[in-house]
């Protein structure tokens, strides 16, 4: 038989470059069936904006068959990296893996904002500082400042939910207390879990230094199911926005440095915000190749649970749970459906609360546009991604959308800002929703965040001060 | 041309970057094409207007669906590549008289729900359904599990809007299930792989959709006692609606992935469903459990919730995954043999497998024959490589002495096309180019496809 027109050299055995995993590449057949499960594609219908053509770009990066431009650059930095496609694969390419690589030698080309690059650089990774701009945010939004600021900001700030002032010092004085508790009395009051479970608490940066109410809530939960919750002081931002936009060495950075914050407790490391569990769970995979720290990473990867999880396998005090008469929708968060796996755990959580009817949204795993900074880098297409997410939640006719992870929850309070539904359609996190029926009946109350604060129940590491 | 081009479909329908020509160069097979250009229609009057600029300047034109295709059909020799994904409107559908309307673009699976919502069915139903287009099915005539109950693409096809290769537009068949007008055009369009024409409307026949289904799983000790099933079944007044086959290797490199705690000591597992009213459903899941044991299945389960079913599916849905674990490159066949060749087909082609080593998963649809034997191996091992084509002709040359057909439901395109003559022999080629030269004199729609060009 003749060689036809059509059949292909042989690719080279050795990648043109290194950096990226050649072999990982090579696993994708092209079968096209991550396509539709792509919000690029999908809106689009272009293949260099699938994955199957950003997996072939990234191979012909490898294979020298395609320079380093910013013709390359450019789809690749329109992922939104929500790993939906990782879902669809039938031939297991890792692709969140392989786009963070790929992204270490695009980032230089298509650079973020100087803004966004200070911010990663310079507060995302510590938590006081961080905490002071939530805290000059908070004074800001009071003032009616915050609503100034342009663009895909501004949009992002009018979504933040009232930010109450003295709630970054509160959290300090949160973790303080629960530190000093640690060491005496406290940890009667922090109620003992009938199988004497400790949980450690991730406490993340965005969630503590604007969202704290729901690191509050969270915790709150935690404490009902019976969890002695300890905060081990020294963490600090789990890194994944790092990652996801081309900076692995900050990323690792922050691993060793949450790594050796953990290490020091036993017990399940816990945190509600999808996309950072899915990234505490890669340390494993971002240290493999550090002979030090290697191991360590291994045993912190697998002791990382999403909150849902956690209280999935615990369950919840069904005689503490008062009925909530509310007609609920759920949001999956990317990097917990497609990442982590966990599909079931939240949506079974929220139908044990009673009263609660529970509508499945159509395209409920599809990304709403968020992604990490991405509607901050894109706001056009994460628009285009939020609108139709929203037709989606209005189909439901959902009173209440609960999220998993801040950034669903930030990019959801837009999407029914600029619906026009504020009032009528509720963004809440899985752990508020929770909080509030446990909390007891109160139906025109509104988000928790505006309640007493109660946090009395958290115990937090020793070492020094956490900021 | 370019130029032409861009005035014709307006600014960024035209698709000429590195990056996108490699893109759409690829379909899901390991062979590899070579575009110019990329274009994007949307309309029917846009698609004519790019076909009357390719044939101007003997340009060769490459529709191209969603790419899912495992023929090679999809991959373009030079020219333009023709992308139908914007055209994607589910038009019509028409719940009196069972039909639906649609542009080539639209997804096989919104179809389905689009059907399903308005209470009605659209059977066929290729693995790749989730992500193809109905443009891409028409074109290669895609099947499915669904096949021997429900038919192939093709019976399901009304009438199709067609653009010639020089830009005029041909509406073949119609709206009604009986149509004797003259040639069956429609026909001859279905499964011609985009060389004769580009669909840009379809009218399609949906039917009533089933009440209920019911999934079964039954492990044979012995492959021949699991290939008789299908006849039994029809014996007994049972047309099961789908009945998968997966044999032994299937089975471990599966249950080597999952750990599902399959019957890996089994040498074949089927799994079947049968659909219609509900009592009906109980009554003839009961049916083929019973004949199963009768033939000699070692075990039966029946699925009691759609969760279960999903479960019984998932042995045979993650073959593919589960097998390029083993090595990356998947090369996936599709002979169909008559249904009583089938015993023999599978010990065939595991008697290659044993010869050669390679590493290859028997599955398929037992129902209608059609069985896929999926090699895997490693692009860059070029002694295997060349293996790996030595046992496709072998399997090709099997299936034809069986009684069967090179293609079931993936088609031609470049992959098969070298063993095209060896089924159709010289007479068939002839005519078909004949065909071909009828309707595209200059070669231009799809060239080098189903060796018409040669």
């Amino acid at each position: 038989m003749s060689k036809s027109w059509s059949v292909p050299e042989p690719p080279p055995l050795r990648p043109a470059i290194s950096g990226l995993d050649y072999e990982g590449l090579l696993r994708c057949v092209h079968c096209g069936f991550c396509a539709q499960a792509c919000p690029t594609y999908r809106e689009t219908g272009l293949e260099t904006l699938s994955p199957r053509g950003r997996l072939t770009l990234m191979r012909a990066l490898a294979e020298g068959k395609l320079p380093l431009d910013e013709g390359l650059a450019e789809p690749l930095d329109l992922c939104l990296g929500c790993r939906a496609c990782e879902s669809a694969c039938p031939s297991g390419v890792r692709y969140g893996r392989l786009l963070e690589e790929v992204r270490v030698l695009t980032a230089p080309l298509k650079p973020p904002g100087r803004l966004i690059r200070f911010g990663l650089r310079h507060l995302i990774p510590y938590p006081g500082p961080l905490r002071a701009v939530g805290w000059l945010a908070a004074l800001a939004q009071r003032l009616g400042l915050l609503r100034l600021l342009p663009g895909a900001f501004g949009d992002l700030a009018r979504a933040l939910p009232r930010i109450h002032p003295a709630r970054p010092y509160r959290a300090a004085r949160a973790y303080r207390t629960a530190r000093v508790l640690s060491g005496g009395t406290g940890e009667e009051k922090a109620g003992q879990a009938p199988n004497g479970q400790t949980v450690l608490f991730f406490r993340g940066c965005i969630q503590d230094a604007f969202l704290f109410h729901q690191n509050e809530a969270a915790i709150r939960v935690l404490t009902a199911a019976g969890a002695r919750c300890i905060v081990p002081a020294g963490q600090v931002c789990c890194g994944a926005l790092h990652a996801h936009s081309g900076d692995l060495e900050t990323a690792r950075r922050l691993a060793r440095k949450n790594i050796a914050a953990f290490e020091r407790y036993p017990g399940p490391i816990v945190t509600h915000a999808g996309g950072c569990g899915a990234h505490l769970k890669e340390y494993a995979h971002l240290l493999r190749d550090n002979p030090e720290w290697a191991e360590r990473a291994r045993a912190f990867s697998a002791r990382v649970m999403d909150f849902s999880q956690w209280l999935a396998e615990v369950g919840l005090p069904a005689d503490a749970l008062s009925p909530l008469p509310l007609t609920v929708t759920y949001q999956d968060s990317c990097h917990l459906v497609h990442g982590q796996k966990v599909r079931r755990q939240p949506r079974d959580l929220i139908r044990t609360i009673p009263g609660i009817r529970y509508r499945e949204m159509n395209g409920a795993d599809r990304c709403c546009g968020s992604a990490g900074i991405y509607n901050l880098v894109h706001p056009e297409m994460a628009d285009r991604v939020l609108r139709e997410k929203m037709a989606r939640v209005a189909e439901t006719g959902a009173q209440v959308v609960v999220t998993a992870n801040p950034g669903c929850y930030l990019q959801l309070r837009l999407g029914v800002q600029q619906a026009g539904l504020e009032g009528q359609v509720e963004v809440l996190s899985l752990a508020e929703l929770l909080d509030r029926s446990l909390r007891g009946p109160s139906p025109t109350a509104p988000a928790v965040s505006d309640r007493s604060p109660g946090t009395g129940a958290c115990t937090g590491g020793s070492g020094g001060s956490d900021t | 041309m370019i130029a032409e081009l861009e005035e014709a479909l307006g600014p960024g329908r035209v698709l000429t970057s590195p990056q996108a020509l490699l893109c759409y160069a690829l379909d899901a097979t390991y062979h590899v094409g070579r575009p110019e250009a990329v274009v994007l229609p949307e309309s029917t009057a846009e698609v004519a207007a790019v076909m009357r600029i390719a044939s101007r300047h003997k340009v060769p034109v490459t529709p191209r669906g969603a790419g899912t295709g495992l023929s090679g059909g999809a991959l373009p020799k030079g020219g333009i590549v023709l992308s139908l994904t914007r055209m994607n409107r589910i038009k019509e559908i028409d719940r009196k008289n069972l039909i639906a309307v649609v542009e080539p673009g639209v997804i096989t699976a919104h179809l389905q729900q689009a059907a399903e919502a308005a209470g009605l069915f659209y059977p066929p139903d290729p693995a790749s359904s989730q992500v193809s287009t109905i443009g891409g099915n028409i074109a290669e005539n895609a099947g499915g599990p669904r096949c021997f109950k429900y038919g192939v693409t093709r019976d399901y096809v009304l009438g199709l809007e067609v653009v010639l290769a020089d830009g005029r537009v041909l509406r073949t068949g119609g709206r009604t299930v009986k149509n004797v007008t003259g040639y069956d055009l429609t026909r001859l369009m279905v499964g011609s792989e985009g060389t004769l024409g580009v669909v840009t409307e379809a009218t399609l026949r949906l039917v009533p959709r089933p009440e209920a289904t019911q999934t079964l799983m039954a492990v044979f000790p012995r492959l021949e006692d699991a290939a008789e099933t299908n006849a039994a079944l029809v014996a007994r007044g049972v047309t099961p609606a789908t009945l998968e086959i997966m044999d032994q290797l299937s089975l471990r490199v599966v249950e080597n992935y999952l750990h599902l705690g399959l019957p890996v000591e089994a040498e074949a597992v089927l799994v079947i469903s049968v659909d219609g009213f509900r009592e009906a459903v109980q009554r003839q899941a009961d049916t083929v459990a019973a004949i199963c044991r009768e033939l000699g299945a070692s075990e039966v389960r029946i699925a009691r919730t759609p969760e279960e079913a999903q479960e019984l599916w998932r042995a045979r849905r993650s073959i593919s995954t589960a097998i390029t674990q083993v090595k990356p490159t998947k090369i996936g066949e599709d002979v169909a043999v008559p249904p009583s060749r089938i015993p023999e087909l599978i010990r065939r082609i595991q008697y290659l497998r044993e010869k050669t080593g390679l590493t290859m998963a028997i599955y398929g649809h037992i129902g209608d024959g059609n069985i896929h034997p999926n090699v895997v191996t490693d692009l860059r091992d070029r002694e295997e490589m060349a293996k790996v084509e030595q046992v496709l002709e072998e399997i090709a040359r099997i299936a034809l002495e069986l009684g069967g057909t090179l293609s079931g439901e993936h088609g031609i395109g470049t992959l098969k096309a070298p063993y095209l003559e060896m089924e159709v022999g010289e007479t068939g080629i002839d005519v078909m180019r004949r065909i071909k030269r009828a309707l595209d004199p200059d070669g231009i729609l799809n060239p080098g496809k189903m060796r018409l060009d040669e």
